[in-house]
């Protein structure tokens, strides 16, 4: 088949369709855990415990699916993965047991998003995509994913309302099942791209990268920014409630982050082009420090928690541009899928760490201050760390003469 | 139409995708919660993660 259609253009429309809807339906999961759990006798923890589960699948099963994609190109591994999670969110809308829901909504679902969804697609814009043109595409991408949101909340709960929860996952997931169509367009290896890059096998690869110190400070930074996400997104709500204030303000401060996230991650690929990513990094990871901080000595208002939402929201995702610009600049794109991967992973740590110490933290003192005080911390740990990161290519991944 | 200009472009459409989409998100999300009417469920529909 000619592959000329496949242009720049193509390329980031189907990458950023892939983003919205597969991102999509994975924020809209939790509109199911009370009417599902209803439906199938449930309770909450088993529900809890099978999308732990599958975050966890996801983290783990991300350095493979991406080497995979490497190795046999994006657009296989995202019809797969795509294929799995439609699959994996079939099957879980049967799940009558706490074991079954563990292994469809768990296990499948999570190798699923690791094989189709936003990090094959950041892979696949940094090899397909001209390198004067990627850091913009990657903010476009994670942009995207962000918006799927807007979409696949409210459609969630108008499913659900219109024809119950089993139904309503079911028709959501026909949705997912336009990523193997879409994956077409993302298709190839990118060797042009690799052309002037080194032959590294992935076990050097692997070595190398956790080697090289600018990708190890990299990837601890990354696992900062889970934490983050994690802690505000699962805490904040029953955090306002505790305040007093009413579930609409907390409703309307998650709206923001959202609103702010499309807008801090598309500026942040923009910005990425441009300037230095380890320092926009540096100062994004400062500012969530900074916006932390503000939150938690300043009197709780209906103001400054809105604010709040608007300032996280833009420093939300507009890290994952930056960080997957800087593996694609410090190792090339032959096994950016991989180290992309390697880096989610420990997003997916942090995150993990996040939701867990957040809960036990309140359990054992009944109040989240030391929780906001450590991410304090993590904050500028993390702004600090990006500080020494090289912007250049690691020595083993020079180019190489033609 | 420089660099620049397009991504300032695309930029726009992105906001006002994302304005239009936080307004019926959040009017949404309002509405499934005054028709539960607990304050658990806002957990619940927390769409972020």
């Amino acid at each position: 088949m000619p592959r000329h259609w496949r242009t720049p253009t193509v390329i980031i429309v189907a990458g950023c369709l892939i983003g919205l809807v597969s991102f999509g339906l994975r924020s809209s999961f939790g509109l199911f855990t009370e009417p599902l759990s209803a439906v199938r006798g449930f309770d909450r923890e088993t529900f809890a415990f099978a999308i732990a589960v599958q975050n966890l699948m996801w983290g783990l099963g991300q350095p493979v699916a991406g080497a995979v994609a490497d190795r046999y190109g994006s657009g296989r591994v995202l019809a797969v993965g795509g294929a799995l999670y439609v699959l994996g969110t079939v099957l879980m809308s049967q799940a009558t047991t706490g074991a079954t829901l563990a292994l469809t909504g768990g296990v499948l679902l999570g190798l699923g998003l690791a094989g189709g969804s936003f990090m094959i697609v950041l892979a696949a814009f940094a090899r397909l995509v001209p390198e004067e043109r990627r850091s913009w595409a990657l903010g476009l991408a994670t942009a995207a994913g962000s918006l799927g949101q807007f979409l696949f909340a409210p459609l969630g709960q108008a499913f659900i309302a219109g024809y119950g929860a089993v139904q309503a996952l079911v028709m959501l997931s026909f949705f997912v099942a336009l990523v193997p169509l879409l994956a077409i367009a993302l298709t190839g290896r990118g060797e042009d791209a690799e052309a002037d890059e080194p032959e590294v096998s992935t076990r050097e690869a692997i070595r190398g990268a956790f080697g090289h110190t600018s990708y190890v400070l990299l990837t601890a930074g990354f696992f900062v920014c889970g934490f983050h996400i994690a802690f505000v997104t699962t805490h904040l709500p029953p955090y306002l409630h505790d305040l007093g204030f009413s579930p609409s303000l907390a409703a309307w401060s998650v709206a923001l982050i959202g609103l702010f996230n499309v807008i801090g991650a598309y500026t942040a690929g923009v910005l990425g082009g441009r300037t230095s990513k380890r320092l926009l990094l540096s100062g994004i990871y400062f500012s969530r420090a900074l916006a932390f901080l503000l939150f938690v000595i300043l009197p709780p208002t209906t103001l400054s928690v809105l604010l709040f939402g608007a300032a996280l929201g833009l420093l939300w995702l507009s890290t994952v541009p930056l960080t997957s610009g800087l593996v694609a600049l410090m190792f090339g794109t032959r096994h950016a899928g991989m180290l992309f991967g390697f880096v989610f992973l420990s997003h997916q740590v942090g995150a993990f760490a996040g939701v867990w110490l957040g809960g036990a933290i309140y359990e054992a003192t009944g109040a989240y201050d030391a929780m906001w005080w450590i991410s304090i911390a993590l904050g500028l740990g993390a702004a600090i760390v990006h500080l020494p990161i090289s912007e250049r290519r690691a020595p083993r991944w020079a180019p190489v003469a033609a | 139409m420089s660099t620049l200009w397009k991504d300032l472009l695309v930029g726009l459409v992105v906001t006002v995708l994302a304005l239009g989409g936080a307004y019926w998100q959040a009017e949404r999300t309002a509405a499934f919660e005054r028709h539960d009417g607990t304050g658990e469920t806002l957990r619940l529909v927390c769409p972020l993660h």
